[in-house]
């Protein structure tokens, strides 16, 4: 019995919601920054390195996302 | 550009992942392996770059 | 009525095609059209404009000095002293030039009769991205020698075994993409602009066309190309200013000492 047909490419509606994993998690990451430099001004400096380290780390899954999308769109 | 390197990564090793695909013919298994390698390297590179 | 008989032949969809305009004069596209007019006629007034405004410089300066000289100090000051150093002046003409070129031939898109930019080909921008590419490659191999300058700019600092690993990224990085980037971006911005206003001057024509309800709309539309238009002149300076600091922070990496 078919209930619903879905045409077109369904990498779009993975990707859409692969992309909400790090959208969260790169909201937290900064967040959080701007939480921690609001409370204590002279640790940004500090903090800034681990914001790029983790920020890369979350972004990746998003890019892996797209490449994924693309690389197995067709099976 | 923190962006830069993780799209260069991905890019430049799945690519060569690509390359290992047409010779080989494994059904994209390394595109995905290669991206991954890549993606790995690139934060490498985030964090040595603008890390500690 | 002149607009209701204009617009039954508006062209719509704006596409691709309308950024290759025919040739001025017959027979001698592409080298005559109004996009290579357009180079010429910056790269001449930019020539006559520095040329009249420093030939007779004044202690106090005239109001065309003062315009010439602020241009070319906030270059050398803001950009090329900022992200350079000390060594940086000896770049503030090169990037003085690039950012008047830039910005120029930018600003063509949105002056009103004008309103092309030469920019949203991806030949012009692609050409100063070489131009710039070269530019720093050559500065870093005359300050470093080639073996060392590619060394520091291939090598980052990480354990012998994953470098393998780390430098086809790095050359790609440097080598491959820094000048893709730099043509793409200012082409895309330029291009997108330009489409952007098409579609709402064109869509107001085809609203106007289409039925009694909607020619009012028309009014909303041509309004929001007076606004767009605004917004790109912001995108304008942007742009060109982007440019010239990632051509000043490039020549920054090839000349620091360590990366």
């Amino acid at each position: 019995m078919l209930l619903a047909e879905v045409t077109g490419s369904t990498a779009a509606i993975g990707y859409g919601l692969a992309a909400i994993g790090p959208g969260i998690g790169v909201g937290l990451v900064f967040a959080s920054y701007i939480q921690s430099t609001a409370r204590q001004p002279e640790s940004s400096r500090l903090t800034l390195p681990y914001v790029w380290i983790g920020f890369a780390v979350v972004e990746a899954l998003a890019l892996l996302g797209v490449a994924f999308g693309f690389v197995w769109a067709g099976n | 550009m923190a962006i830069g390197y993780l799209i260069t990564g991905i890019a430049v090793w799945g690519f060569i992942g690509w390359l290992v695909d047409r010779w080989f013919d494994l059904g994209g298994v390394p595109i995905g392996i290669g991206a991954i390698v890549g993606a790995a390297g690139g934060v490498y590179l985030i964090a040595r770059r603008l890390g500690a | 009525m002149s607009a209701l008989s204009l617009g039954s032949e508006v062209p719509w969809p704006p596409s691709v095609n309308d950024f290759y305009l025919p040739s001025v004069v017959d027979g001698a596209y592409p080298w005559l059209t109004k996009v290579t007019i357009l180079i010429w006629v910056a790269a001449a007034a930019l020539i006559v404009f520095f040329l009249v405004t420093y030939r007779n410089p004044q202690l106090v300066p005239t109001k065309k000095q003062w315009l010439a000289e602020s241009i070319y100090g906030f270059v050398r000051n803001n950009i090329a002293k900022d992200m350079i150093g000390h060594d940086g002046v000896r770049f503030a003409p090169y990037l003085t030039t690039l950012f008047c070129f830039v910005l120029l031939t930018n600003l063509f898109g949105i002056i009103p009769g004008i309103q092309m930019s030469p920019n949203s080909h991806i030949a012009f921008p692609t050409i100063l991205a070489v131009i710039s590419y070269v530019l720093f490659n050559y500065v870093g191999i005359r300050q470093h020698g080639f073996a060392k300058y590619m060394k520091a700019s291939l090598i980052p600092p990480a354990p012998w075994y994953i470098l393998p690993l780390l430098v086809p990224i790095e050359f790609a990085s440097t080598f491959l993409f820094r000048p893709f980037t730099l043509a793409v971006r200012l082409f895309a911005n330029m291009f997108a602009g330009h489409m952007i206003l098409l579609v709402f001057t064109l869509g107001g024509f085809v609203m106007l066309n289409s039925s009694a309800w909607l020619a009012p709309v028309s009014l909303v539309s041509w309004l929001m190309t007076v606004a767009l238009t605004f917004l790109e002149a912001l995108v304008v300076i942007l742009q060109a200013y982007v440019f010239t600091v990632l051509t000043a922070s490039y020549v920054q990496g090839a000349l620091a000492e360590e990366h």
